[in-house]
């Protein structure tokens, strides 16, 4: 059959002769290196099978860790059953941890009430497997809208992402959304909040977990701030590339509108003079400043739609 | 030392006989990887990860005679995984060795139209033709590696292709 002898000509002539790079030997032993401290890790778990929430209380206390008791006491019935690895406070921002892996999958995501508080606890896995140290992380708030960022790097997958919806039934998360994000090994979403409020991050380790504990803070009044702002976007690569231009700029960050489409806020003024000197200033650095615009904005308004 | 006494070691955990036999493997699987991801450096990550995977799994291989089509199993798993979970558009690479071939224009032509063929076939149609006409495997072995019956196999080879043939009769393929 001539297409049989095709093929077969076609695998001497050419599919033998896929060049085979010279660096595939380090990526073996890369392969093998990983497998070796993946199976050192194993023999070196003792499998703690349903430690009891009260013992992990209990090292909230015994960890010198200068924790809140208030925020211990809150740690009742929430599924942690992993070792306490930090409390972070409110006032170190970004709040970061976790160890540096690559792969991982952020699992699950759900949220706890109990006592005025709301705690949203999160897991990681890798290969269906548990995580034993939480991904590494970046927790960031910020106001208009009162939002909290989380950035996860080393992780490819986002399973968590189907429990959304239910998060959404907490007394203060009005919303959360993942954001477009152009780097495959991390991954970014915000949860917007109908109120004020503090947080404390807390880590733990066999398994990785986090706990995020809210609480409402007292309303101040906050005059209206005015954000230089790109136009609207649907989720999707665009928005992306418009965040890629101007990468450098450290303040910026994704919000979503009110018609649930995207945008990056590059800065935020207390007066519109301020902004618009501000953006000129910019223009010149990164032209696609030159196409946002000055949006005015009170403590809890949603961006609107550009 | 027998590929079969070497998988048994490795079975065991013997680290040096795992590494031989995955020396041994490298150009088989990297070709594979490579035939899905079709580039280098994907194809190199997916092979990294395929035998961070073989590694840590060996143990449980029961039959020391299926470490081929295990191995190929994992690799097509991890790449199949992997243009899944980076949701990346597949960028094709050209062949250097076939360009730069001692090869007649006609027969080059022919072969680029044998590729653009293969690579206009569903994946369930191509795996099955690259795993038997390319690295040898027989049907039942390829019946284990994608978990497919026999028969199945056999009938999405033939029709396979048969595939090919109409596509290479067919006319041009608009590709360059």
């Amino acid at each position: 059959m001539k297409i049989k002898r095709k093929l077969q000509k076609f695998k001497e002539d050419y599919y033998n002769s896929i060049d085979i790079p010279e660096e595939i030997d380090d990526y073996l032993m890369k392969g093998v290196e990983k497998g070796m401290h993946e199976k050192a890790r194993k023999n070196h778990k003792i499998k703690k099978i349903g430690i009891s929430v009260a013992a992990s209380v209990m090292l909230l206390f015994t960890v010198s860790i200068n924790t809140m008791p208030t925020f211990a006491n809150a740690m009742h019935d929430i599924p942690v059953a992993g070792q306490l690895v930090r409390v972070l406070h409110f006032s170190e921002e970004p709040q970061e941890g976790g160890k540096i892996t690559d792969g991982s999958d952020v699992e699950f995501i759900s949220l706890v009430e109990k006592d005025d508080k709301e705690h949203i606890v999160i897991n990681f896995s890798q290969d269906l497997k548990e995580e034993e140290f939480a991904s590494h992380y970046e927790i960031d708030h910020s106001e208009y809208p009162h939002t909290l960022d989380f950035k996860i790097s080393g992780v490819r997958e986002f399973s968590a992402e189907d429990e959304f919806e239910k998060m959404k039934d907490g007394n203060m998360i009005k919303d959360i959304y993942r954001q477009m994000t152009l780097d495959d090994s991390m991954v970014r979403f915000s949860i917007t909040m109908d109120k004020p409020f503090s947080y404390q991050v807390t880590e733990y380790k066999e398994p990785g977990q986090l706990v995020v504990t809210l609480e409402e803070k007292q309303e101040s009044k906050e005059d209206a701030i005015y954000s230089i702002r790109s136009e609207s976007y649907p989720h999707g690569e665009k928005i992306g590339i418009v965040e890629e231009q101007i990468f450098s700029l450290d303040n910026r960050r994704m919000l979503k509108d009110e018609d649930g489409e995207f945008l990056i806020e590059v800065d935020q003024f207390n007066s519109k003079e301020k902004a618009e000197e501000k953006k000129n200033s910019l223009t010149e650095e990164y032209p696609v400043v030159s196409d946002f615009v000055i949006e005015k904005r009170g403590t809890s308004d949603i961006p609107k739609n550009y | 030392m027998t590929i079969e006494l070497q998988v048994q070691k490795a079975v065991k955990g013997d680290e040096d006989s795992f590494v031989n036999l995955i020396q041994s493997r490298k150009e088989k699987i990297y070709r594979i990887a490579f035939s899905y991801v079709k580039n280098k450096e994907d194809a190199l990550d997916v092979v990294q990860e395929a035998t961070y995977k073989a590694y840590i799994s060996i143990d449980k291989l029961k039959q020391p005679e299926y470490f081929d089509t295990w191995l190929v199993k994992i690799t097509i798993n991890t790449a199949v995984n992997y243009i899944r979970s980076n949701k990346k558009y597949v960028f094709m690479e050209e062949n250097k060795e076939v360009r730069d071939s001692q090869y007649n224009k006609d027969e080059l032509v022919e072969m680029i139209d044998l590729n653009n063929a293969l690579d206009d076939l569903e994946q369930k149609y191509k795996e099955i033709i690259i795993l038997k006409s390319f690295e040898g495997f027989k049907f039942k072995e390829i019946s284990e590696i994608l978990g497919y019956p026999l028969n199945t196999v056999k009938t999405k080879f033939y029709r396979g292709l048969k595939k090919i043939k109409d596509n290479l009769e067919g006319g041009y393929n608009c590709e360059d």
